[in-house]
């Protein structure tokens, strides 16, 4: 199992859930966040934003969906054809276990 | 040592905390998130409404857009734990979670272990185990 956690823009986040509902992924939460990346915030006219709203997306799957629910995220997440500083980031990691709390499973 | 992360019910919160505290494991981040899982929200069970016939209406009625919905994938509010445990206590907080929040219905929510590589207490400085 994976945990795959995306930080995307919030206008994006209801896209890539409909995203990956559709790619048959509809398990997920979804945090409100703030942050900034390489770029150190963001400059509008006078103002600087040091911290950014984004919203943060993660969900567990099996090993071998990983590839799919990444691309999926990627492309829903993208604004443009080449895409924009500030479109997010997608971390995964390796989950040792997993429990259902209704069924008492250790699975998903 | 290891993360333990759960998402459950918000209604369950404050029992969870409890049966966690009387084991023991004070140590927890908790925080609001929305989200959703395999099955989807069934808002006739939730609103108790009547099931409305095939064209969407009730006695002749059109009825609201909440009760129309019926099954939908949307996203509901949960609570997430997240709780950084030494690995022999991690089958003891999993029970706990399992224990005090199976209902055995749909949306009682997951659990996931994550392992961690090291940990830091910024007061005392400490690393490894003796931080947690």
């Amino acid at each position: 199992m994976v945990m795959i956690s995306a930080i995307i823009r919030p206008e994006k986040a209801m896209d890539v859930l409909a995203d990956l509902a559709a790619a048959g992924f509809p398990a997920v939460t979804k945090m409100d966040v703030s942050g900034r990346g390489k770029q150190k915030g963001v400059v509008v006219g006078n103002v600087y934003y040091d911290e950014i709203p984004k919203e943060m997306i993660f969900c567990v799957v099996r090993d071998e969906d990983k590839d799919a629910v990444v691309q999926t995220i990627l492309n829903g997440a993208r604004t443009g054809p080449n895409g924009a500083y500030g479109d997010g980031k997608i971390f995964v990691k390796k989950v040792a276990e997993v429990y259902t709390i209704s069924s008492q499973t250790a699975e998903l | 040592m290891k993360e333990v992360i759960a998402i459950i019910r918000m209604n369950n919160v404050n029992q969870t905390k409890k049966a966690l505290e009387n084991a023991g494991f004070t140590n927890l981040t908790c925080r609001k998130v929305l989200g959703r899982g395999k099955n989807k929200a069934d808002f006739e069970i939730a609103s108790g409404k009547p099931v409305l016939n095939k064209n969407g209406t009730l006695n002749g009625e059109l009825v609201t857009m909440s009760a129309r919905i019926g099954q939908i994938h949307t996203l509901m509010p949960k609570r997430l734990f997240i709780m950084v445990v030494h690995d022999e206590d991690v089958k003891k907080v999993v029970d706990i979670f399992l224990e005090v929040n199976s209902r055995g219905n749909p949306g009682d929510g997951k659990i996931f272990v994550v392992d961690v590589d090291d940990a830091l207490s910024i007061r005392t400085m400490d690393q490894g185990e003796r931080a947690i």
